[in-house]
């Protein structure tokens, strides 16, 4: 099951707060809420970031690491709690597997090798392992610094290797939580929107699991599992992906080399695009079919960064000639020869409750009463889990170990070099979302277009002033943007967004390297060059 | 703490003041000279842990400067990671403190009932001559 471990309200009752490759402050407004009620608390709070973003200015501490160094900064966080014994040996002993193979492994990542790596002096490395090592209750909490690597998944082993070398996982105020970044990216994945998963995170290759849902639905289910985002792409590069159904997604403006992304939707045979804006993906696509806002003209549930499902409900009838989502995709199944009746979310959402164990408990009448429910919640009796994994508590241990893994640093794709000297990041601003399509439209006295943030010793450097306009080049593309000076920056990395496509298109630059396992792409380290432009 | 600040710069004086108290900075982030070798890396301190010396620091500057100027309660912010709204609210709130420029010596005169029967009026009467 994929899901953060902790609650919000253990977030305000923890000791010790990591926010690793998150700007919550700027990101996550809501859950830095929880941040902050921590911090009042007394909480100390920690933050890895490149940048030192307005999160970071709330932090005890801030370590400034190179992007992409991750890793080295974490197993020698690793190496650090272990030579300390500062390790929670009982519960590596009673409840994880591979710990030797991962001792072995972060030796190598010596305090001195760290700060070459990363950048960040050696005592405060050690300071930041000592601090999470020692706390009674400490929560990592991750974003997409972590995950828009080539080497995500590693990225994210590294950080479940320490909640486990440090029992800082299962019980009470201490644990891992990735936060998401819709209302409903947990719920997306609960619900089966994972090539490999059925709803419930059932596997599909798994022929048990499998058969449940053949018998209910009468149907054979494919029993290999699908393509992620990135292999979508690449098997319309071979030919082997010609129709593209997409809901609720811009990857004409979201996805990395985006002149990549661009040629290949548009040699697609077919794009059918489901979208409450219209949006440049839709722009292209031979069928729109205009989708209701799923907050307020749809009747279903959502589920948060903490597991919570809640109810969402239908204040006012979308607009004439738009549907709810479901509506559509019931209309085409019955074009398509299968009449499934009228589309009911309540009967839907039964049927998951059938289907997958951990939302069987879950009736409309009790997320109404209880205001929601974290899963899993197994039964009409269960009142949902405060924090997941309790069970690597208990003594025997029920059920399998958690491995440690064995992850090594690697560098990002795009390398520095004297052509493309500059690192540039990419990330979010407080008042926009993503490519804009849902925050483009609303006005906004923060807003100030895309520029390209650099510090005021780089642009003291190249002799430029701020508003000027500069040149970005990338080994995949360029751009022209105005210059921004911003103290959290240090010379050598840039920042910028990828908000004002029609604008800048921020994703000419950035490289569609991906991590094989999750199929995102490496958005936080693009090499550029940065030159006096001509258009001032 | 992600504060806020205007652009108004404390005075050499102001800072002297302000760090007669608390001792020099220690790196750019919390005012002193931007050293982006050490400051580009890590950071520390973050939110308000130096709050309870907002009163003996906004004396001090009141004391060595005579008033408190924006640029000085900046600075003042800036060392204590005090957000300048909060900082503000308590300088502005105590009579002894002024935010706006005063004479060189300025003379406080109890008029409470009790200096009033022993003379007080005629006493501010005497000084306002």
């Amino acid at each position: 099951m994929g899901g953060g471990t902790s609650s919000y309200g253990e977030i305000a009752e923890a000791e010790l707060i990591v926010l690793w490759g998150s700007n919550a402050r700027e990101t996550h407004p809501i859950f830095f809420h929880h941040v902050l009620k921590g911090v009042r608390k007394g909480a100390r709070l920690y933050v890895v970031d490149p940048r030192r973003t307005s999160s970071a200015q709330w932090a005890d501490v801030w370590l400034g690491l190179d992007v992409g160094s991750d890793i080295a900064l974490a197993n020698a966080m690793a190496r650090e709690i272990i030579v300390s014994g500062l390790t929670h040996e009982g519960f590596i002993r009673n409840a994880t597997s591979g710990f030797e193979a991962y001792r072995e492994c972060v030796e190598k990542y010596t305090l001195e090798r760290a700060e070459r790596e990363t950048g960040v002096p050696a005592s405060v490395i050690r300071d930041a392992a000592y601090a999470y090592a020692r706390a009674d209750r400490a929560q990592i909490c991750w974003t997409l610094g972590i995950t828009e690597h080539h080497n995500a998944v590693d990225n994210v082993l590294a950080l479940l290797n320490l909640g486990l070398l440090t029992g800082h996982v299962g019980r009470y105020g201490s644990g891992l939580n990735p936060l998401r970044g819709q209302n409903n990216v947990q719920g997306g994945g609960d619900m089966g929107a994972i090539p490999d998963r059925l709803p419930g995170f059932q596997h599909v290759e798994n022929a048990g699991l499998r058969a449940n849902f053949e018998r209910a639905w009468g149907v054979s289910i494919p029993p290999k599992r699908g393509l992620h985002l990135t292999d979508m792409f690449n098997a319309m590069e071979h030919g082997e992906l010609t129709a593209l159904y997409v809901l609720g997604e811009n990857p004409a403006d979201s996805e990395a080399d985006r002149h990549r992304a661009l040629s290949l939707l548009g040699g697609l045979e077919f794009l059918v695009v489901q979208d409450l804006f219209y949006t440049k993906t839709a722009e292209m696509a031979d069928v729109v079919l205009p989708a209701a806002a799923g907050w307020c003209e749809s009747e279903g549930t959502v589920t948060n960064s903490e597991r919570r499902v809640q109810r969402v409900r239908c204040a006012v009838p979308p607009p004439a000639g738009v549907r709810d989502d479901i509506e559509i995709i019931f209309g085409l199944a019955r074009r398509l020869g299968h009449d499934w009746g009228e589309p009911n979310s309540e009967k839907i959402w039964d049927e998951v409750r059938r289907l997958s164990p951990m939302h069987a408990g879950m009736s409309y009448r009790r997320l109404e009463e209880l205001g929601g429910i974290q899963w899993p919640c197994y039964d009409e009796s269960h009142p949902g889990e405060m924090y997941l994994h309790s069970r690597l508590w208990q003594a025997p241990l029920v059920g399998p170990r958690a491995p440690f893994s064995v992850v090594e640093f690697e560098p990002p794709v795009d390398a520095l070099d004297a052509d493309y000297p500059i690192r540039l990041t990419t990330g979010r601003r407080l008042d926009s979302y993503n490519t804009g399509v849902q925050t483009a439209d609303y006005h906004s006295p923060l807003r100030r277009g895309e520029t390209l943030d650099l510090s005021p010793e780089d642009g003291a450097r190249y002799g430029l002033s701020a508003g000027e306009r500069v040149r970005v080049s990338s080994r995949r593309g360029s751009v022209v943007a105005p210059v921004r000076f911003d103290t959290g920056l240090r010379p050598g990395l840039a920042f910028m967004t990828v908000h004002f496509h029609d604008q800048v298109a921020t994703n000419d630059l950035t490289i569609d390297a991906s991590d094989p396992k999750s199929g995102t792409s490496e958005f936080k380290a693009t090499a550029v060059r940065i030159e006096k432009s001509q258009e001032n | 703490m992600d504060i806020h600040l205007t652009a108004a710069q404390a005075s050499a004086g102001e800072r002297a003041a302000v760090d007669a108290e608390l001792g020099q900075p220690e790196s750019g982030w919390d005012g002193g000279q931007r050293n982006i070798g050490t400051d580009g890396r890590a950071a520390f301190g973050g939110h308000a842990a130096d709050r309870h010396r907002l009163l003996p620091v906004l004396h001090a500057i009141q004391s060595r400067i005579g008033w408190i100027s924006p640029g000085a309660l900046n600075y003042a912010c800036q060392r204590l990671d005090v957000p300048p709204a909060e900082a503000h609210g308590v300088a502005s709130f105590y009579g002894m403190f002024s935010l706006a420029p005063r004479p060189a010596v300025v003379a406080h005169v109890c008029d409470d009932i009790a200096c009033l029967t022993r003379g007080a009026a005629s006493l501010c009467a005497d000084l306002e001559r």
